[in-house]
């Protein structure tokens, strides 16, 4: 199972931390809660910590496109942090770069 | 290298209608490269690969799958075995009644209970690996035989299988095309470290890809190894296959002369 | 004189293993009743493709053998002066036999060749391999909506029929020929009891499990005996389909009626 931290340290800033497999059982689960969050209020930032969760297939670059229509829609803003360098080359396979461009934050790992 | 093998390959003879048409194959798949099994049509090697995906009951020796028979699978064995890999057919088998989409949609659909939505967006990814998102609402009957093979490729990729074989894919491809699909095999494999097995006759595609060659002649495996041991075997008829000479007349006169003789009674 | 004899236990073993292999395919089917996927949505697309797109056919089926019935059957009445029966004479041949056997014989031709021809091809073409490859199974996910759906909608189209064929008797023997109305809805309502019904539904139930039992099946397997898979496999697949369902039909007609009446 993934578990999903919500944080909100500014009113207008929401971070999840996902901690756990994100694969193609746990997505359905995660991609609800994670989308009710994204569509819930007006315009704000969210970020997306996958710093201690593992993506094991494509259903997982799926379900971050979709929450990042959700995020666009409502007007505000996605970053994605903390993805390991398989995904990364996951999301450049699809040729996804350009749609993530500025939401994946790979700083650190 | 025999503990890495994923798949291990332990004297397998085959039957078809009372012929015999393995014999004796043995030669293990190792984890995380591309195998690639070589040699005329008509050697037995789609026969193999039926074997390997479970489609063709193993008559005689057997087929390790990380240590466990695939001949004493039991079916949700078995299940559970065909739910790691992805198999494309040699024409694509796509099914007619349906769009590309929805093609690729099929196992997602069956096995995972993902939004309709992921799934959709899944779908248009993996066509897109294919050069095909374009096509994604196109009828398989629309496409020419090479786009149908690569839908069929990106439907096998579906489920993000652990091994995936692929039967003859660059055959009825231009060459840019078939270039691009063993590229795209390749980042495959070292993305998602995914296991290739891939039967071919084109010699150019095999060496490039090949992590190791399987050349197989008359349902017996000439040559197996790293693509320079095959490359520089003494065997005459992996010789004669990687020098493409024409085949000597090798019919059996005998029969040959029966069946001459017959008609004339 | 060996030959022969060898060929003789041949075509014997091979004739029991095929029956064997029809009857397992059967189980399979029905056991893909209870293996996921759901089959909600593809039992209704089949019923659409089975029944509601067979409505028109069957409509003018049912509504010229009213007719005729309507017609001959006055004739023949009318020697012995009673055309008041000719509303029970159509009603019990439509519900007892017409309806359901000509129901089944217009199915087979209509739907059953084209589901024979549909499941031959996926055979020829590897699709039904490439869903075992899949870990789809093929039983489940292909036959099974298909059997729900046909015997879903052959009893509803029997009824159809037999109805239309009513009506159809009604305006030829009462509007054309004259036989009074009410002597002819007399009829219908007392010549036809609930037995009757009963074995026309009876019978109906056993046609559609027949049909597409043995259509799917030919599909299923089309090349599979002979180890090739051209073409020419799945039509001549199609012809033993409709041919082998129709000559059931009627020899199942026979059986019920024997075992019930």
């Amino acid at each position: 199972m993934v578990k999903c931290q919500i944080n909100y340290p500014t009113p207008n800033l929401t971070v999840m931390e996902l901690d756990g497999r994100f694969d193609r059982n746990t997505a359905p689960q995660l991609r609800r809660d994670i989308l009710k969050l994204a569509r819930e209020k007006g315009a704000r930032e969210i970020e997306i910590n996958f710093s201690n969760a593992v993506c094991t297939d494509t259903c997982c670059i799926a379900v971050m496109v979709e929450i990042l229509r959700a995020v666009l829609k409502q007007g505000g803003r996605l970053k994605i942090s903390g993805i390991d360098d398989n995904t990364a080359r996951m999301i450049s396979l699809s040729q996804l770069d350009e749609i993530f461009k500025n939401v994946v934050v790979t700083d650190k790992k | 290298m025999a503990s890495t093998d994923l798949i291990a390959i332990r004297g397998l003879n085959s039957f078809y209608r009372g012929r015999q048409v393995l014999f004796d194959v043995k030669f293990g798949i190792p984890k995380n490269r591309v195998t690639v099994i070589m040699g005329v049509s008509g050697c037995g090697k789609t026969t193999l690969l039926r074997h390997l995906v479970g489609l063709k009951h193993t008559d005689s020796g057997e087929i390790m799958i990380e240590d466990e028979d695939l001949g004493g699978f039991s079916e949700s064995q078995l299940m559970a075995y065909r739910r790691r890999i992805g198999v494309l057919f040699q024409g694509g088998a796509l099914f007619n009644s349906m769009s590309l989409r929805e093609n690729i949609a099929v196992p997602l659909k069956v096995h995972t209970k993902l939004a309709p939505e992921t799934i959709r967006i899944m779908g248009l990814m993996k066509l897109n690996m294919v050069g095909l998102s374009d096509f994604c609402d196109f009828m398989p009957s629309q496409l020419s035989g090479g786009m149908r093979k690569r839908a069929g490729l990106a439907r096998a990729l579906a489920m993000d299988p652990e091994v995936l074989f692929v039967d003859e894919p660059s055959s009825g491809l231009d060459p840019i095309t078939a270039a691009g699909l063993d590229r795209m095999l390749l980042d495959l494999r070292e993305t998602l470290g995914m296991t290739l097995v891939v039967v071919t006759h084109e010699l150019e595609s095999a060496f490039k890809i090949a992590d190791q060659i399987v050349m197989m002649d008359k349902g017996m495996v000439m040559a197996a190894g790293v693509p320079e041991e095959v490359r520089n075997s003494d065997d005459p008829r992996v010789r004669q296959f990687l020098s493409r000479e024409a085949d000597p007349m090798h019919v059996n006169m005998d029969s040959y002369y029966e069946h001459i003789l017959k008609r004339g009674k | 004189m060996v030959n022969l004899i060898q060929a003789l236990g041949a075509f014997g073993i091979n004739r029991i293993l095929s029956l064997g292999r029809f009857g397992i395919f059967f189980l399979y089917t029905v056991r893909g009743l209870f293996v996921p996927p759901a089959k909600l949505l593809p039992i209704a697309k089949q019923i659409e493709f089975i029944g509601s797109k067979s409505f028109s056919v069957i409509g003018f089926t049912g509504a010229f053998v009213g007719m005729v019935l309507g017609l001959q059957g006055y004739y023949t009445l009318s020697k012995f002066g009673s055309e008041g029966w000719l509303g029970s004479a159509v009603a019990l041949s439509l519900l007892r036999e017409l309806g359901p056997v000509l129901t089944a014989l217009m199915v087979t031709g209509r739907a059953g060749s084209a589901i024979t021809a549909e499941i031959g091809i996926m055979r020829i073409e590897e699709q039904i391999d490439a869903l075992e490859c899949m870990a789809i199974d093929p039983y489940s996910y292909l036959i099974t909506p298909k059997f729900v759906a046909c015997i879903v909608a052959l009893p509803l189209l029997t009824s159809f029929c037999t109805v239309v064929g009513i009506l159809g008797g009604y305006l030829v023997g009462v509007e054309l020929l004259g036989v009074s109305s009410g002597a002819y809805w007399d009829g219908v309502n007392t010549g036809a009891v609930w037995s009757d019904v009963y074995l026309g539904i009876v019978k109906s139930f056993c046609f559609s499990a027949l049909i597409i039992w043995i259509c799917t099946y030919k599909g299923f397997y089309a090349g599979v005996d002979e180890g090739s898979f051209g073409p020419e496999e799945v039509s001549r697949a199609t012809t033993n389909a409709v041919v082998i369902s129709s000559i059931s039909v009627l020899i199942c007609d026979y059986v019920i009626t024997s075992i019930l009446i």
